[in-house]
């Protein structure tokens, strides 16, 4: 039977010694995340930094310039996660003992928000990422803007949608977390300005078969709508797909698309010159593109 | 363990107080240097800085921390940086090369 000989002074040392040990080792950790700021809530983080300014503009208020490959703006309570290469904005007091995102301009934005899926009782997330070369946020309006080849994508693996959107430039106005009721996606409205091209991805379930639906269309500006459920081409619109409403390709100087609670297109509007259109849900069994 | 205690003004105005296992001035420069377990806290805003060793230039109106540099706020903490640039009052901290220019 082995004993344990170690005099008391001896077991105070050891522990000692394990304790700096271990903060060594969180220390090392967090000097490699590169921690600029996080508040005593976790719920803002701002990481990666390569160079940094704070400035303190009193009432609580901060400007932040920062700088990193990329530098990383956690955002819990909006499930928000940015990266960008350049940030010059404001953080504020929130509630609690939490800072909140006021205000950003970003060179380089890559933003990911998740949020409920729109898949009924599902607990689920889906998934939206913003793109583009630069852009400003601001948390009062919930507005982002974006430009130069800017890229939005939306997917819903629980509800089955998905969308891909690229354009010049956008404006996007986001729901706030969690989603109001009805709400599908994280974006309440946008105006994308061209040339656009989005894809729209569902499955329409129809006499017990899900089929699947694809619909691309492309035009010179885009405006959509949650609250509407409507996505609105202007300019030089050409719209394709296999979805059963579409029933052929179009071709018009404004088409308005309208979709059901399931994002499946449930009408589509076509006006202008020259107009090409067969529009109208089809009788069951008719042949799909 | 000794302990040093000091304060630091900007136009007259106490901004900030620290305490430090040492501390040494250079008259020829009016810097004062202060290492060793560094606490030194501010006035407005109520921050504390943490550092291994902190250079105040008056002349500058700049602290230079280094050493495992951490702020701590009533609502957020900030690093641990390797070396920092504060003002006196740490109204503005910055890394070396970003410190105090716009953007």
């Amino acid at each position: 039977m082995t004993r344990n000989r170690q005099t008391p002074l001896a077991r105070r040392l050891a522990a000692a010694a394990f304790i700096a040990l271990g903060v060594a080792a969180l220390v090392s950790a967090q000097q490699a995340k590169r921690i600029l700021l996080v508040d005593k809530e976790s719920n803002v983080e701002i990481v990666g930094y390569s160079g940094f300014n704070i400035k303190y503009l009193g009432k609580g208020r901060s400007s932040v310039t920062a700088t990193g490959k990329p530098l990383v703006v956690n955002w819990t309570t909006q499930e928000m996660n940015l990266k960008t290469s350049r940030f010059v904005g404001t953080v504020a007091q929130g509630e609690g003992r939490s800072l909140e995102l006021e205000s950003a301009t970003l060179t380089g934005v890559d933003m990911l928000l998740k949020r409920a899926s729109a898949a009924a009782g599902s607990t689920a997330k889906q998934e939206l990422v913003m793109t583009g070369e630069s852009g400003t946020y601001t948390a009062s309006t919930s507005t982002l803007k974006l430009l130069g080849g800017i890229k939005i994508e939306r997917k819903d693996p629980a509800a089955e949608q998905s969308m891909t959107l690229t354009g010049a430039s956008a404006t996007i106005i986001l729901y706030p977390n969690p989603l109001p009721k009805g709400a599908r996606s994280a974006m309440k409205s946008g105006e994308v300005a061209g040339p656009v091209r989005i894809e729209v991805n569902s499955v329409r379930v129809e006499e017990g078969k899900k089929l699947a639906s694809k619909i691309v269309a492309t035009g010179n500006r885009l405006d959509l709508s949650d609250p509407d459920s409507t996505m609105t081409l202007t300019g030089n619109v050409r719209i394709t797909g296999n979805d059963p409403a579409l029933m052929g390709d179009v071709t018009a100087n404004k088409v308005t698309m309208k979709f059901d609670a399931k994002g499946n297109l449930e009408e589509i509007d076509a006006v202008g010159e020259p107009t090409n259109a067969k529009l109208g849900i089809p009788p069951k069994g008719a042949a799909r593109r | 363990m000794s302990v040093v205690k000091g304060t630091i003004f900007r136009e007259g105005v106490e901004t900030a107080t620290f305490t430090a296992r040492q501390a040494s001035a250079a008259f020829g420069t009016n810097r004062l240097e202060i290492a060793g377990g560094i606490e030194l806290t501010s006035k407005e805003p109520k921050l504390t800085l943490r550092a291994g060793k902190v250079v105040w230039d008056p002349e500058l109106d700049r602290i230079e921390a280094s050493g495992t540099v951490t702020i701590e706020a009533e609502r957020y903490s900030m690093g641990p940086f390797d070396r920092v640039y504060a003002s006196p009052n740490l109204d503005e901290i910055g890394s070396p090369e970003m410190f105090r220019k716009t953007p």
